[in-house]
């Protein structure tokens, strides 16, 4: 009795694990999707990252924390830096979907893909 | 019934006259409450040392064997006319430095104050350079002149004004 | 089936666990390494096989406590026949093997989380993640396998148990563990995060960012831990307080000072990219801490309270925290140069500036703990002299870094990011810094003569003034910016900045808190009288009657209470009855004090002791405004749980790199 609890448990265990194993292919498209460059994705962060900071800026100056000259001295900075991460970011997607013939939200000009229906952005339909 | 009350009577006379003398030795080490109150003593004074089988636990609190004789010796030492620095003393003579809370700062005791405050004096130190050394780009810093940011295209500058909203 | 067999079945499971943990690593390691998706879906089922594994084991160990099967020698030295469920049920975390098999059975659990959160996405952290929790995962299994199996049979089935220590049979300490141990546990995953970015070399704020609310989880229940073994000792040891810097009491504090840098800190590589090897060391700092304090509770090693017995563990727990320790630097000492700062310090007067410095002051907060925690071992080893470390030691040196800290919290939110201006500062710091000396000199007057106490309360009184100046100008800010009313603009500022504000509101939690434990340390007082049945003893406004000595049988316990009437200023308004509760089957005291809790000041009553002629020894504390301390905890998880919610910024600026990504990415994939 005991012997048999115990093997049916060992074995339980061996065909859940050992199950995926026995037939690799199925699995082919896990690891290859999603890869992005390296490049583009520090873009990304940075925009995001640089946007929360004019954000953080606009209500510190609003809650009194930052003088008049600082606080435009600061927001002309992030927004140079804005828009250089914005230029290299449009430079990058022009460059890798040139082939693709790229679409743009008619309302917002975010980009958007071939199969989307509604903008990413915005919600307009594109 | 005469012997009785006579006897009665001789036990209630020690009591006064033993409780008074008791009361009287303690009323000098506290001098300021009207009801002398030997408990209160002991507990003063154990509070500041400690049990020696449990670890960082107050003599006052604790309830083991060893802390319950030490603190009937203390009332009995309080009883006898020792005073509070004296016990103590006596303690630290009999049991070492681990009846106290806190090592006295001398000898190899030294390093556990002098370890923490080091750790800070020396990380103040590296923070202070590593800081510095974050500062040390006038270009970028805010007291940079305000000319040297060149100004940001109209186009981007609307696009940054609209993304900006959308995180709103 | 038989008792035996049920025994075999749980040990199987761990010894099963134990295999199928170490397979895991492999596969999970080499599906990366040789491209083999089939590995990672084998892992993928293999966590699910563990976290089944583990909550079998919990089931048989919960199983045999319940229905008191003695012959398991875990169960008849933790469980009793006359132990209420409650405690039956608490009592597999109330042992060595019973909590070790509770930490794996949690980290299985998170395990299977971080799969359920992370691998529909195809996050290339989360098969490194996996092969860290398994490395871990196999450590506690093999503990359990080893060392210290928590299915052992006896020879011979005894009549009853020795039952649960009576000290933790409390509700305090029912949930304390639990807490403690989410805690513990939980740090492993942002620490396997970690650990995963350095192999991958994807060290932007990918890992921060996907495991700051498994950091700030595992840090707000390792602060519940604390708040309940608080309350546990406040009312279930009955000493007058709550913190005594027992050894165990530290090894909690510890990882939550080092977890509290990292919060901080991580703030600054979110926003700056900077601190990138910083954070690194505090996470791997507090993980490792957290390993050392579940070390410390289960092994006995520093004698205390919690200690039970010591066992041949510490050998292996010292080599797995040497195997992370010595992997982890190894691997960022790989990555030093992709380490490189992004951004620079703006100025000296920024915010990140005072967070430089609250990490210092926490680290030597840190420091200061654990070096006096084991300074009485070292001393026995190399002074050859045996001395205490206690509570006056870490009073005199965590006092000032901790008032430093208070000061610096105030500091920090008058300063803004980036670039403070000295005079704008000058000007924020005026009304904070007037109420702060107001209130000095209104305590003053009071006749608050204690420097200490004083110049304590001063700082708390600049905190909270800061804090509460933050909101009244953010939502004034908001009123003007986005016209909404008073009624919104309040809700809207905590809704659309829930980290900063619920940062903010947990700061007014510790500032509360503070205030509880400067009155309760600095304002004590107490008295300590043997009096009759009828007499009475007075402190400060209270008189309290000792009308008599009952005795009663409470379930397993024989309980003997003091009947007292409490009157202020001579008028009655409350009976309590402070116990000792004997516990027979254990052969042990416990006191339950009697409190009377107000706003300003709890009645503290403890029974010290009884004679035969009806007198007792009352022992009676005064404990101002000890109160605040829980209320303050109280709204400290409120602001750390709506700093946990989700952020829909957060959540937009996430689906729309994902989208995005998905879009270059699809093209660049046909484009080499």
């Amino acid at each position: 009795m005991e012997i048999f609890v115990i093997l049916a448990l060992v074995l339980a265990v061996i065909l859940i694990i050992g199950y995926p194993l026995v037939n690799p292919a199925r699995y082919r498209d896990l690891i290859e999707r999603g890869r992005t460059s390296a490049r583009y994705n520090d873009l990304c962060d940075a925009r995001e990252n640089i946007f929360e900071a004019l954000r953080d800026l606009q209500f510190e100056y609003a809650t009194g924390k930052l003088s008049t000259a600082d606080y435009q001295q600061l927001d002309a900075r992030y927004q140079t830096q804005a828009a250089d991460v914005l230029r290299q970011i449009d430079a990058l997607q022009a460059q890798t979907q040139n082939a693709r013939g790229r679409r743009d939200c008619p309302r917002c000009h975010a980009a958007a893909s071939a199969s989307d229906k509604f903008c990413a952005q915005c919600g307009a339909k594109i | 019934m005469l012997k009785i009350f006579s006897r009665l009577s001789f036990v209630l006379g020690m009591f006064i006259l033993f409780g008074g003398l008791a009361l009287s030795s303690v009323s000098v080490a506290t001098a300021q409450q009207p009801a002398p109150n030997v408990d209160d003593e002991v507990l003063r004074i154990s509070k500041d040392l400690y049990c020696p089988v449990c670890v960082g636990v107050p003599l006052d609190v604790c309830e083991t064997q060893a802390c319950v004789q030490w603190r009937a010796l203390i009332r009995e030492k309080l009883l006898a006319g020792a005073s509070a620095s004296e016990i103590r003393a006596y303690f630290i003579a009999q049991y070492g430095e681990r009846v106290l809370g806190a090592p006295p700062p001398e000898g190899f005791n030294l390093s556990v104050y002098l370890l923490p405050l080091g750790v800070l004096a020396l990380g103040a130190i590296i923070l202070f350079f590593t800081a510095r050394g974050w500062l040390g780009h006038p270009a970028g810093g805010v007291g940079a002149a305000p000319a040297s940011i060149p100004p940001v295209s109209a186009e981007y500058a609307e696009r940054i004004a609209r993304e900006l909203k959308a995180r709103e | 089936m038989a008792l035996s067999q049920i025994a075999e079945i749980g040990n199987l499971t761990l010894v099963l666990g134990l295999v199928v943990s170490l397979y895991l690593i492999f596969a999970a390691i080499f599906s990366q390494r040789k491209q083999r998706p089939e590995f990672l879906v084998s892992v993928k089922h293999g966590v699910w096989v563990i976290a089944g594994l583990t909550t079998l084991a919990v089931f048989i160990l919960e199983w045999a406590l319940l229905t008191h099967q003695f012959r398991f020698e875990y169960v008849a030295s933790h469980v009793s026949r006359d132990q209420p469920v409650l405690y039956t049920v608490s009592a597999l975390w109330g042992g060595q093997e019973g909590s070790l098999l509770f930490w794996v059975w949690l980290l299985s659990l998170f395990s299977a989380a971080v799969l359920i959160q992370h691998f529909g996405q195809r996050n290339p952290l989360v098969p490194w993640v996996i092969a860290f929790m398994a490395f871990t995962q196999a450590f506690f299994f093999a503990l359990l396998v080893f060392i210290t199996g928590p299915f052992t049979l006896l020879a011979q089935t005894p009549a009853d148990g020795i039952g649960l220590n009576p000290l933790l049979q409390d509700p305090g300490m029912f949930i304390h563990p639990v807490t403690q141990y989410l805690g513990y546990v939980g740090f492993t995953v942002p620490f396997a995060f970690a650990l995963a970015a350095l192999v991958t070399g994807d060290l932007g704020y990918e890992w921060i960012r996907v495991t700051r609310r498994w950091a700030l989880f595992a840090w707000l229940f390792l602060s519940l831990g604390l708040l309940f073994g608080m309350r546990w000792a406040y009312v279930e040891l009955g000493w007058g307080g709550y913190w005594g810097w027992d050894p165990v009491e530290n090894a909690a504090l510890i990882p939550w000072l080092t977890g509290t840098a990292y919060l901080h800190s991580i703030m600054i590589q979110e926003k700056r990219g900077m601190l990138k090897v910083w954070n690194l060391a505090l996470i791997m700092l507090t993980f490792l801490l957290c390993i050392l304090g579940t070390f410390i509770t289960r092994s006995g090693v520093i004698q205390s309270v919690h200690a039970f017995g010591v066992s041949s563990m510490g050998p292996l727990f010292l080599a797995y925290i040497a195997a992370a320790l010595v992997i982890f630097t190894y691997l960022m000492y790989r990555r030093l140069d992709q380490l490189q700062e992004e951004n620079r310090l703006d100025s000296f007067w920024s915010r990140e500036a005072t967070f430089l410095l609250n990490n210092l002051i926490l680290l030597g907060a840190a420091v200061a703990t654990l070096w006096g925690t084991i300074f009485p071992m070292l001393s026995e080893i190399i002074a050859g002299k045996q001395i205490t470390v206690a509570a006056p030691f870490f009073n005199q040196v965590n006092g000032p870094i901790f008032l430093a800290l208070i000061v610096l919290m105030g500091v920090c939110t008058m300063i803004g990011w980036r670039h403070a201006s000295p005079r704008h500062l000058l000007r924020n710091f005026i009304p904070p810094a007037a109420v702060a000396l107001s209130a000095a000199l209104a305590l003053a007057l009071l006749s608050v003569r204690d420097l200490y106490g004083l110049i304590a309360f001063t700082a708390a009184a600049f905190v909270l003034t800061t804090v509460l100046l933050e909101f009244y100008r953010g939502i004034r800010a908001r009123m003007r910016m986005y016209r909404e009313n008073i009624l919104v603009a309040p809700a809207q500022l905590v809704n659309k900045n829930r980290r900063r504000y619920g940062g903010y509101i947990t700061h007014l939690g510790v500032i509360l808190a503070v205030i509880g434990i400067v009155g309760s340390t600095f304002f004590q007082t107490d008295i300590q009288k043997n009096i009759a049945p009828g007499e009475t003893v007075s402190l400060g406004r209270y008189t309290l009657q000792f009308e008599k000595l009952k005795m009663t049988q409470e379930g397993n316990a024989q309980v003997i209470g003091a009947d007292l009437s409490v009157f202020e200023n001579g008028v009655l308004v409350d009976t309590l009855r402070p116990i000792k509760a004997y516990y027979a089957a254990a052969d042990q005291m416990t006191t339950e004090v009697a409190v009377r809790t107000t706003a300003l000041e709890d009645l503290y009553i403890i029974l010290a002791g009884w004679n035969d002629d009806g007198s007792a020894t009352l022992k009676v504390i005064i404990n101002p405004l000890v109160v605040w301390l829980w209320i303050g905890f109280g709204v400290f998880v409120l602001g750390a749980l709506i700093a946990m919610l989700p952020d829909p910024r957060e959540a937009q600026a996430v689906e729309r790199v994902r989208a995005e990504k998905a879009l270059v990415g699809a093209s660049s994939a046909t484009a080499p």
